[in-house]
C-alpha cells in the first residue's frame, strides 16, 4: 500500500504513547476506520489531516473527568494518604508525639468534663431560667451581710400577695432515724410544698403528689425505695421513722425518678411542709428568718428585681429592723457557684470556684503545651518534607493547598490522639473523680455535650498544632526546596518563642504547685490552739444536767478514757459595751474539763471550777482575740456587758490562748466561753490515751445503753480538722498531678526541639571536632543558645506566678510568704531538667565519629 | 432525574445510540455528521461515551475484529435503562416548553 493510503506511522506511535491502554484497541480501531471512511469520501489528504488532528485530541482521553467527582475531595484523600504514610515512616517519633498530644487532650478533656459539669448545675430544669430563691441583705452601717435563706411566712404570704409568682415551694432539710428491717439509720429528709413538683419537674414512676398535704404522706426517690426495700409497685407503702422518741409510720404516696447528679437539690424523702409547721408553730409567724429556702418560679416576663422590691415592701410593713434590710431573688442556676451566698437548709454544698479555675488552667496549659510540642516537631521535620512540598508546588499546588495538607496531617494526629485519650481518661478518671468529689464514669464521655466538647478540643488542637507548621512550610521557596537548600526563612523565631512559652508555663505551674503545697502544709501544721490527737467527738444533744453527768461519769469509767468534756457548738451574737459600741462575738457553753480535754492553754487567770457557784452564772473565759479587740489592759476581773438569754453580765476569770474554732480560712474571732446559760450542749469530747477498737466499742456500748435507738454519731477530731482542709488537699493533689504532666510534656517538647535542631547541626559539630573542639566546649556552645530561651521563659513565668499566687495567698489570714525558696527551687529544677534534656540530645553529637557525617555529599 | 446533568453533545450522542439501538465510534460520527450537518472528531465522541458510561447512562461491549479496522475490535455502546429515561425526560420537558411558545408572533415573522 502507498504511504498516502495509510495513516502516518508517527501519529499512530504517538497515539500509542498517549492513549491509556484500556482504551487503545477501541480508539485505534475507530480512528483507522474513520480514516478509511473519510478517504473514501473526501480524499486521503483530508483523511490524513483529520487523523493527525484526532490523535492530538486523544490527549483528552488521559483523564476523563466526570462532573460528579469533586477534585478537592480527591486532593483531600491524597492528603490523608500521604499524612498516614509520613506518620508511619517516622513512627517512633510520631508515636511519642501523638502520645504527648493524647495526654494533653485527655487532661484538657477531663478538665472540660469537670468545668462543664459544674456550670451545668440546675440549668436543665425546664423552668430553671424563671426560678429563683429568696435571699436577704442586712446592712448595719457600712457592713452588709448576705443571707441565702428565708422564713416560713415569706413562703406563705408572698405568693398570695405578689402577682406573677407562678409556683412556689419552701424547702428545708430535716433529720430523722429511718427504720430498715430492725436497724435505725440516719436519714435526711426534705420538707417541700406542692409547687416543688412543678418547679423541679419531678417525674413520678408510680403514684403522685396529689395527697402531698397530709402530714403522714411522703414521697421518696427510686434509690431510697430500693434502700428501704419498698417494692416498686408500692404494694407495701409503709416507711417507719423516729419522730421525737416515737416510731411513726408514714404512707408513701409516690416514688419519683432520682434527681440527676448535677443539681443542688437531691431530696431522698420529701415530706409536706405541714409536718414541719405543726412541730414548729412558734417559728411559723416570724417574718425575718433564714432557716429555710424558698423557691419561686416567676411567670414569663416578670422581673426578679420587681418581685424583690415588692417582697421587701411587704416585709417592712410587717416587721421592724434596726439596719437596712432588703429581700431579693437569686437565680436557681446561680446557687451552685456563687460564693457570696450560703447553701445548706437542704441545698447541696456549693462548687468551688478555685477548683474550677485551677482545673481549667491546667487543662488549657496541658493542651497548649502538647500542641506546641506537635508544632515544633512538625516544623523540625521540615527537612524531610521540603522536597515533597516543592514538588507539589511544581505540579501546581497552591499555598492554600499545601497549607491544607499540613492542617490535615495535624488533624490525623489529633484524631488518633483523641482516640488514645479515651484510654488515658479511663485510667485517670477514677482518681480525678475522687479528688473532685464527683461520681464520674467513663460513659460520661459519650454523652452528647461532652462528646461535643471532645470534638471542639479536637478542632482546637488541630488548629493550634497545625497552623504554624502549615504556614511555615507552605511559604517555602519552591526552587530552594528542590535544590535542598533547606534554610528556614528568618531565624525560626516562632519555634524559639514556643519553647520559651513552654518553659514559662512549666515554671509557672511549678511555682504555683509549690506554693499551694507549702500553704497546705502550713495550714495542716499550723498551731490551731488545740489538739485533735486521740480525741473523739460524740454527737448527742443532752439538755438535761443529770444525763450529762451520768454519761460523763460512765465514759470516764472506761479504762483508757482520760478526760471527757461536754460542750455546745459555737454560736454568734452581738452585745453593746457600756460605751454603746456593738461587738460581734462567738460564744459557747463548755464545762470545766473543756480546756484540759482539748489541750488548750490559759494565758491569764484561771479555769472554771464547779465548786464555785458564781462560775456557773457570772463567770466567763475569753480568748486573746477578744482582749485584743476590746483593747483591755487587764482583762481578768473585768465585767462585760454580754448577755445571752438569762446569762448576763459575766466577769472574765481567764483568758485562753487563741484557737481556731471556726476554720483557718478566717481569722480567729473574739470568743466568750461560759458554763451556764441555756445553749444545748451536744458535743461530747472524749480524750483517750490511745485510739483503739476496744475503747471505741466500750464508748459505743455506753451510748447505746443510754440513748438507744439512736445510733452513735462520732468522729475523730483529727479527721474533722483534716476535713476542713479536704478541699485544699484535693486541689493540691489535682494541681500536683496536672503540673507534673505539664512539666513532663514540656520536657518532651524541649527534647524534640533540641533533638531536631542538633540533628541538622551534626555536620557543624563534626567540623568543630575535626578542628579540635572538646566535647565540653561544644556542649557549652549549644547550651548557651538554649539557656537564653529558658531564661526569658523562666522570668516571665515567675513574674506571672508571683503575682497570681500572691493574690491567692492573701485569701488566707495566716499564710506562708512566697519567698526565694520556692522561686529558686522552681528555677533550678526547671533549669536542671532542661540542661539534662539538652545534654542527652547533645551527647550523641559529641560522641559521634565526625567522619560519618562529613562523608556525606 | 435531575441528578444527571447532560451536556448538549452528550444528549445528542445518547439519542443517536437510542436511534441505532447499538453503535460504535465511527458509526456515531457518521450519523452525527448526517443529522447535524457538521463534522466531529472521534476523541470527542470517545470522551463523551466514557463519561456517560461512568454515569451509568450507557454500557459497552467488545464486538468482532474486522479488516476495515486494521484487525482491531470495536467497542459497541448501548443506552441503559437509565439512559433511556434521562433522554426521554429531557425530550418531554423540552416539548412541553416548546408547546408554550406562542405559535405566531410578529417579532419573529410567521413561519
Amino acid at each position: 500500500m502507498a504511504s498516502h493510503e495509510t495513516p502516518p506511522l508517527w501519529a499512530l506511535k504517538l497515539l500509542h504513547r498517549i492513549c491509556p491502554d484500556d482504551l487503545m484497541e477501541e480508539v485505534e480501531g475507530d480512528l483507522y476506520e474513520a480514516f478509511l471512511w473519510r478517504r473514501a469520501e473526501k480524499g486521503s489528504f483530508y483523511a490524513k489531516r483529520k487523523y493527525i488532528w484526532e490523535v492530538f485530541r486523544s490527549f483528552q482521553l488521559i483523564k476523563i473527568k466526570v462532573n460528579t467527582q469533586n477534585s478537592s475531595i480527591m486532593l483531600l484523600q491524597n492528603y490523608f494518604k500521604t499524612g498516614f504514610r509520613f506518620l508511619w515512616k517516622t513512627r517512633g517519633y510520631s508515636a511519642l508525639n501523638i502520645l504527648g498530644l493524647a495526654l494533653g487532650i485527655a487532661i484538657c478533656w477531663m478538665a472540660y468534663i469537670f468545668v462543664s459539669d459544674e456550670y451545668s448545675y440546675d440549668s436543665f430544669y425546664s423552668k430553671a431560667d424563671r426560678t429563683h430563691r429568696i435571699i436577704a441583705t442586712m446592712a448595719f452601717g457600712d457592713k452588709s451581710n448576705l443571707f441565702g435563706g428565708s422564713s416560713y411566712i415569706m413562703g406563705e404570704e408572698f405568693p398570695k400577695q405578689i402577682p406573677g409568682i407562678e409556683y412556689s415551694s419552701r424547702y428545708k432539710s430535716g433529720f430523722f432515724l429511718g427504720k430498715i428491717d430492725e436497724e435505725f439509720v440516719n436519714q435526711t429528709t426534705h420538707y417541700a410544698d406542692k409547687g416543688f413538683f412543678e418547679i423541679f419537674d419531678v417525674n413520678f414512676l408510680i403514684g403522685s403528689a396529689n395527697d402531698f398535704d397530709d402530714p403522714s404522706a411522703i414521697v421518696i426517690s427510686e434509690n431510697t425505695a430500693i434502700r428501704y426495700g419498698i417494692p416498686s409497685d408500692l404494694s407495701n407503702d409503709e416507711l417507719i421513722m423516729m419522730v421525737g422518741n416515737e416510731e411513726t409510720s408514714f404512707k408513701i404516696t409516690g416514688i419519683y425518678r432520682d434527681f440527676p447528679t448535677n443539681t443542688s437539690i437531691r431530696p431522698e424523702i420529701l415530706m409536706p411542709f405541714i409536718t414541719w409547721s405543726q412541730a414548729n408553730q412558734r417559728r411559723t409567724t416570724v417574718w425575718f428568718d433564714i432557716n429555710m429556702n424558698c423557691f419561686f418560679t416567676l411567670a414569663e416576663g416578670i422581673s426578679a428585681e420587681q418581685v424583690g422590691k415588692q417582697m421587701t415592701d411587704i416585709l417592712l410593713q410587717n416587721d421592724e429592723f434596726e439596719g437596712d434590710v432588703a429581700l431579693g431573688l437569686q437565680p436557681l442556676t446561680n446557687i451552685h457557684l456563687n460564693p457570696d451566698l450560703g447553701t445548706g437548709n437542704g441545698i447541696n454544698a456549693r462548687g468551688d470556684n478555685q477548683m474550677i479555675v485551677i482545673t481549667a488552667i491546667i487543662g488549657a496549659f496541658c493542651l497548649l503545651i502538647a500542641c506546641v510540642n506537635y508544632a515544633n516537631f512538625a516544623v523540625g521535620n521540615y527537612l524531610v518534607r521540603i522536597k515533597e512540598v516543592a514538588l507539589r508546588k511544581v505540579f501546581g499546588a497552591e499555598k492554600a493547598g499545601v497549607f491544607k495538607q499540613f492542617v490535615t496531617e495535624a488533624f490525623i494526629s489529633a484524631s488518633l490522639a483523641l482516640i488514645l485519650s479515651v484510654g488515658i481518661i479511663y485510667l485517670i478518671l477514677p482518681a480525678f473523680a475522687n479528688y473532685a468529689n464527683k461520681n464520674y464514669e467513663l460513659s460520661i464521655i459519650f454523652s452528647e455535650s461532652i462528646l461535643l466538647g471532645g470534638l471542639f478540643i479536637l478542632a482546637l488542637s488541630t488548629l493550634m498544632a497545625g497552623i504554624y507548621p502549615a504556614f511555615l512550610l507552605s511559604r517555602f521557596q519552591t526552587v530552594n526546596g528542590l535544590k535542598g537548600k533547606s534554610k528556614l526563612g528568618g531565624k525560626n523565631l516562632l519555634s524559639r518563642s514556643l519553647v520559651t512559652l513552654q518553659f514559662c508555663i512549666a515554671v509557672f505551674l511549678l511555682v504555683g504547685m509549690l506554693t499551694l503545697n507549702g500553704q497546705l502544709n502550713f495550714l495542716l501544721n499550723y498551731d490551731i490552739g488545740y489538739s485533735g490527737e486521740n480525741l473523739v467527738r460524740v454527737f448527742r444533744p443532752m439538755q438535761d444536767d443529770q444525763t450529762r453527768e451520768t454519761f460523763k461519769n460512765r465514759l470516764l469509767g472506761i479504762s483508757g478514757v482520760e478526760n471527757v468534756s461536754i460542750a455546745s457548738g459555737f454560736n454568734g451574737t452581738d452585745f453593746h459595751t457600756d460605751e454603746g459600741d456593738r461587738v460581734i462575738v462567738g460564744h459557747a457553753r463548755i464545762d470545766e474539763d473543756y480546756l484540759e480535754t482539748m489541750s488548750m492553754t490559759l494565758v491569764a487567770g484561771r479555769n472554771f471550777n464547779s465548786e464555785i457557784p458564781t462560775d456557773l452564772t457570772k463567770a466567763c473565759i475569753v480568748n486573746e482575740a477578744f482582749v485584743r479587740e476590746q483593747g483591755m489592759e487587764n482583762p481578768v476581773g473585768t465585767t462585760i456587758n454580754f448577755n445571752y438569754g438569762d446569762f448576763d453580765k459575766p466577769t472574765i476569770i481567764g483568758v485562753v490562748k487563741d484557737f481556731n474554732f471556726e476554720s483557718l480560712h478566717t481569722a480567729v474571732e473574739p470568743l466568750i466561753l461560759y458554763m451556764g446559760g441555756y445553749l444545748n450542749p451536744y458535743d461530747s469530747y472524749v480524750k483517750v490515751s490511745a485510739m483503739s477498737q476496744s475503747v471505741m466499742e466500750q464508748i459505743e456500748a455506753v451510748h447505746t445503753d443510754m440513748f438507744s435507738p439512736y445510733p452513735m454519731n462520732y468522729s475523730l477530731v483529727e479527721d474533722d480538722i483534716a476535713e476542713q482542709y479536704e478541699l485544699e488537699a484535693n486541689i493540691q493533689k489535682i494541681s500536683r498531678g496536672g503540673s507534673l504532666i505539664a512539666i513532663i510534656l514540656s520536657c518532651m517538647g524541649l527534647m524534640g526541639f533540641v533533638g531536631t535542631q542538633i540533628r541538622q547541626k551534626l555536620k557543624e559539630v563534626s567540623i568543630r571536632k575535626v578542628v579540635g573542639a572538646q566535647s565540653a566546649q561544644i556542649f557549652r556552645l549549644y547550651l548557651g543558645k538554649y539557656l537564653v530561651l529558658l531564661a526569658i521563659g523562666v522570668v516571665i513565668g515567675i513574674s506571672v506566678a508571683y503575682w497570681l499566687m500572691h493574690n491567692w495567698l492573701s485569701n488566707y489570714p495566716e499564710h506562708i510568704s512566697l519567698g526565694l525558696g520556692i522561686i529558686s527551687f522552681s528555677v533550678l529544677s526547671v533549669l536542671a531538667v532542661a540542661v539534662l534534656t539538652i545534654y542527652s540530645q547533645l551527647f550523641r553529637a559529641m560522641r559521634l565519629n565526625p567522619v560519618k557525617y562529613l562523608k556525606e555529599e | 432525574m435531575s441528578d444527571y446533568s447532560l451536556g448538549t453533545l452528550e444528549e445528542t450522542i445518547l439519542i443517536i445510540l437510542l436511534m441505532q439501538e447499538e453503535s460504535y465510534g465511527v458509526e456515531i460520527a457518521k450519523v452525527y455528521e448526517e443529522h447535524m450537518k457538521q463534522s466531529i472528531s472521534l476523541p470527542a465522541i470517545h470522551i463523551v461515551l466514557k463519561r456517560m458510561e461512568k454515569k451509568g447512562l450507557v454500557k459497552s461491549d467488545f464486538g468482532e475484529p474486522t479488516p476495515e479496522r486494521g484487525g482491531k475490535r470495536k467497542r459497541i455502546y448501548k443506552a441503559t435503562q437509565t439512559g433511556y429515561k434521562v433522554a426521554s425526560e429531557i425530550q418531554e420537558r423540552r416539548t412541553q416548553m416548546w408547546s408554550q411558545v406562542p405559535k405566531t408572533t410578529f417579532n419573529y415573522g410567521i413561519s
